[in-house]
């Protein structure tokens, strides 16, 4: 045999590098993901760089408080969710009871409501001033709150309870598509070795659907870490709160910065932690034999409870707030009505639809350029100007805002010098630098999506297409767009989405004077007129639908060989 | 007018070699095969020559003209090539009719190549396929889609990919017919990937037997057959009768007899190969018995042929096991004694 020609050493010498073909495609790419990147290397640097005067001021004052928050935060958040998005996910896919099928999608609704307008609704129903206490009153005859103890809902604990509620679909998505692919086979081995459903659920479901819960998690943890709206409603001083409050009313953004700086080492490990689950994640399955799931069918007192437990989650995250906002939105619809308020509406819609279009569009340039050039160093390039996701939004605010600053004083000073006129500020403070921040987070979304929908074509389209003399260009739009149609829609929709619902970038970067419906929702509710806000908080959660639907149709689709395969017994 | 040549390329995935420093040439009107078991890299010389992989070492021209040069990095668009390549899978465009698809290479208006389109499709019967979709289709009327949309802007290299791997033998047959046809009147140059020695043999001018990422065999069909470059081309059509011995005064003797081998040096091992259906095979008669006798261990009726195992020699001493392959119905009693003929023409000595 004469295959052994691979000697390291003559391969070195002999084998030839993939040249960098410097295209439109590969210096345009490698230019958008620099620029992509920019705030996130701003944050970086400004952690490196001295900035002696505060930094002692931060520790000796707030600093210590704002890092135990947010802990306490993500420690509670995380664990909430764990419990109800694993339990949920195991219920309805490997149980059978009432009204199963409804709650595999229904479970996925608390994904459209934001944090903080769930917080908005909770508070108003369980203040002092609400109707809950107000009934509780009424029954029990009690005049002050001194005579009973009610929990206070704008605290910590309260926080907790509100992202949990709302956040927990995240890891219910991926622990549900992780036990939907794990193999009956495994489980039946399990149960004909002498382990019941209980033990063969905690030692072989749970740990192969380990990877997969983990990557829900840390989506979960990011989030938290994000949260501005509910934090600074409840007054809970975390991270993120402390980054505006520092910048907006201390009026130190490098005191921001470096509050930033630290919250990118918290974001830094849950990268780390999702990108080693990632990996790990492939993958462990020596059996290609799919049944469709023998779901057990509950005896009715576990039955009458699994749904219970599957009802409360969605009622209380989806339903109350909700109904809540509808009735809100109905009383008060002319008070609520307002140019002002269809003013915020139309900017919301423009600013999300404008940067929806720019992010599949650029993830769309980028996951193309990917797929022609497959070098390396683009390909790093992408994914460290990815990272932006993770990254919680005050965070990237900061490093928008300091880079534009800079070129406006640039600018500024050139035009100065140069002719005697003053620029003032072009960039920084304008519905650009908004959207240049939703790019630089929200463009993962698009591009994964984009990437992910490319990678199901066969690069023998591109071959065919090429070799018919049609430029990457030419195929791309004649091949590659019609067939992924529906995939840029649902980037798209994602994108457009979370920028409806953004609210601390969007506060942080916004003109003077300028509202979306979240920071006017925002702001009504932070001065108690949730019933105003609701029109415009039901606007977000009615658009939040949306990728909620997309994503229960795709993991309608999911499972391998759920499309009747031959031979499949039912 | 010279073609496809492809000289001294080299090319690696991943560090791994595919292809190592091979040089091959496809003549105008001539159709040039490819031949080698899977992954022995036959489908990344096409991918190459059509440009849809960067040239990593080495020299590809077609007609002439340098397309692609690792040494200046000239490596031009697959686009500008004019070549035809029809993939494995045909590739089709799962959004575009039939007739769109095979319209796909003809840009703008040309009105003579529209005419030819009209006229081909006719003649292949997929007229009324024009406005299906792929999908609807059988594999067959994809594959003659396929193949009418790589002839469709008259490339003047064609580039086919296991062309009819993806159709039943009898469908395969049919096809192939059409499918040479057209390739004739196109006159380009055409290579042609398979790991099918008997597709090769039957469409082939010349075949290029291709193993490890380089070429060991480079001859017309009934050269390939009939005299192999080596041993790993003489099994390629098929099992063989393998016999081991050492070369002693240009000869080697064998349980079967004695053999020349001119080429080798004494004192080494030699192989003798002999295909099945070269094992002349008769019943022992008396008075004029040649060849070595042999005792038939089993016997099996195949349809078209029987099969013999026979056992040859002294079986405790230097006894060997061949097989034999005869035309129809021959199936005498286990045990039986027969005599064995070689052709001597049709045994293959290499060094062993």
């Amino acid at each position: 045999m004469d295959t052994v020609r691979t000697h390291p050493d003559a391969l070195a010498a002999t084998r030839p590098k993939r040249r960098l073909r410097l295209d439109a495609w590969t210096t345009g790419s490698f230019a958008i993901a620099l620029v992509i990147a920019v705030p996130l290397v701003t944050v970086i640097f400004l952690a490196f760089t001295p900035n002696g005067d505060i930094w002692p001021h931060l520790v000796a004052t707030v600093l210590p408080h704002y890092v135990s928050t947010t802990l306490i935060l993500m420690t509670g958040v995380g664990g909430g969710t764990l419990i109800i998005g694993v339990g949920t996910a195991w219920l309805v896919t490997m149980n059978r009871f009432f009204g199963r099928r409804v709650f595999e999608w229904a479970l996925l609704l608390p994904l459209a409501v934001p944090s903080y307008v769930i917080a908005y609704v909770y508070t108003d129903l369980l203040e002092y001033a609400g109707p809950i206490q107000g009934m509780l009153r009424d029954i029990f005859g009690w005049t002050n709150p001194r005579q009973y103890w009610f929990p206070e809902i704008r605290s910590l604990g309260g926080a907790v309870a509100m992202m949990t509620l709302v956040l927990y679909p995240y890891v219910y998505l991926l622990s549900r598509a992780a036990f939907l692919e794990q193999s009956v086979c495994v489980l039946e081995v399990s149960r004909t070795l002498g382990k019941g459903p209980w033990r063969s659920f905690f030692q072989i479901a749970l740990p192969l659907a380990r990877p997969a819960i983990v990557i829900g998690l840390s989506l979960v943890l990011m989030e938290t870490l994000n949260d501005f709206g509910t934090v600074d409603f409840f007054a809970v001083a975390t991270l993120t709160a402390g980054i505006y409050d520092v910048w907006l009313n201390m009026n130190s953004i490098s005191g921001a910065a470096q509050l930033a700086t630290i919250m990118l080492v918290v974001v830094l490990v849950l990268i780390g932690m999702e990108r080693l689950a990632r990996r790990s994640r492939r993958f462990h399955h020596t059996t290609t034999r799919y049944r469709t799931l023998p779901r057990a069918r509950l005896r009715p007192v576990p039955a009458a409870l699994s749904c219970l437990a599957c009802a409360i989650p969605v009622g209380l995250g989806f339903g109350v707030p909700a109904f809540i906002l509808s009735r809100h939105a109905f009383v008060n619809f002319h008070q609520s009505a307002t140019p002002n308020f269809f003013g915020f509406a139309a900017n919301s819609l423009l600013l999300s639809s404008a940067s929806a279009l720019l992010a599949v569009m650029i993830g769309l340039f980028l996951a193309y350029a990917q797929r022609l050039g497959r070098t390396g160093a683009l390909r790093s390039v992408i994914r460290f100007a990815s990272i932006g996701y993770a990254v919680p939004g005050a965070v990237l605010a900061v490093g928008v805002l300091i880079p534009l600053a800079g070129l406006d004083n640039a600018v500024d000073g050139f035009m100065h010098a140069t002719f005697g006129v003053s620029t003032g500020l072009l960039f920084s403070g304008t519905i650009a630098a908004i959207m240049f921040g939703y790019l630089v987070r929200f463009l993962a979304l698009s591009f994964g999506t984009v990437e992910a929908s490319l990678g199901k074509i066969t690069q023998n389209m591109d071959g065919a297409a090429r070799t018919l003399g049609h430029s990457a260009f030419s195929t791309l739009r004649r091949v590659h767009l019609p067939l992924m149609k529906g995939s840029l829609l649902t980037a798209a929709i994602l994108v457009f989405v979370d920028c409806m619902k953004e609210l601390p970038m969007t506060m942080l970067l916004r003109p003077f004077n300028f509202d979306t419906l979240a920071t006017y929702v925002h702001q009504l509710a932070s001065d108690e007129l949730l019933e105003e806000s609701a029109l415009g908080a039901l606007a977000i959660v009615v658009s939040g639908i949306l990728p909620v639907i997309v994503l229960s149709r795709t993991i309608a689709r999911s499972r391998p060989g759920q499309n009747g395969t031959p031979g499949e017994t039912k | 007018m010279t073609g496809l040549r492809m000289e001294d390329i080299v090319h690696a995935y991943d560090g791994h070699e595919i292809v190592g420093g091979l040089s091959l040439e496809a003549k105008p009107g001539e159709l040039t095969c490819l031949l080698g078991p899977s992954g022995c890299g036959k489908t990344t010389l096409l991918r190459l020559a059509a440009g849809i992989e960067a040239l990593q070492r080495g020299r590809i021209t077609i007609n002439g003209n340098v397309v692609a040069n690792a040494e200046d990095g000239h490596d031009e668009a697959p686009e500008h090539r004019s070549t035809g390549l029809m993939f494995q899978d045909y590739a089709l465009f799962p959004h575009l009719t039939i007739g769109e698809n095979i319209r796909f290479g003809l840009n703008g208006n040309a009105p003579d190549r529209l005419k030819w389109v009209a006229r081909a499709m006719e003649r292949t019967g997929m007229s009324r396929f024009v406005d299906a979709y792929p999908h609807t289709l059988s594999g067959g009327q994809q594959q003659r889609a396929a193949l009418l949309r790589v002839l469709a802007p008259a490339p003047r290299l064609l580039l086919l990919d296991e062309p009819f791997s993806n159709l039943d033998v009898t469908r395969r047959n049919q096809v192939r017919d059409t499918t040479l046809e057209l390739l004739k009147e196109s006159g380009a140059a055409t290579l042609m990937v398979t790991h099918d020695p008997e597709e090769a043999m039957f469409v082939a001018d010349q075949i290029l037997v291709m193993k490890d990422g380089r070429i060991v065999q480079a001859a017309t069909p009934a050269e390939t057959y009939f005299h192999p470059a080596n041993a790993f081309v003489a099994t390629l059509f098929g099992p063989v009768n393998r016999l081991l011995g050492v070369v002693r005064n240009k000869l080697v003797e064998t349980p079967l007899g004695l053999f020349d081998a001119p080429d080798l040096t004494d004192g080494t091992s030699a192989q003798i190969l002999v295909r099945l259906e070269d094992m002349r095979v008769a019943e022992e008669s008396p008075g004029q018995n040649t060849g070595t006798p042999v005792r038939v261990l089993s016997a099996r009726l195949l349809g078209r042929s029987s099969h013999l195992r026979l056992s040859a020699g002294n079986e405790n001493a230097n006894g060997v096991i061949v097989q034999s392959r005869v035309p129809g119905v021959f199936l005498p009693a286990t045990g039986a004694d027969l005599r064995v003929n070689i052709d001597r023409t049709k045994a293959f000595v290499f060094p062993a």
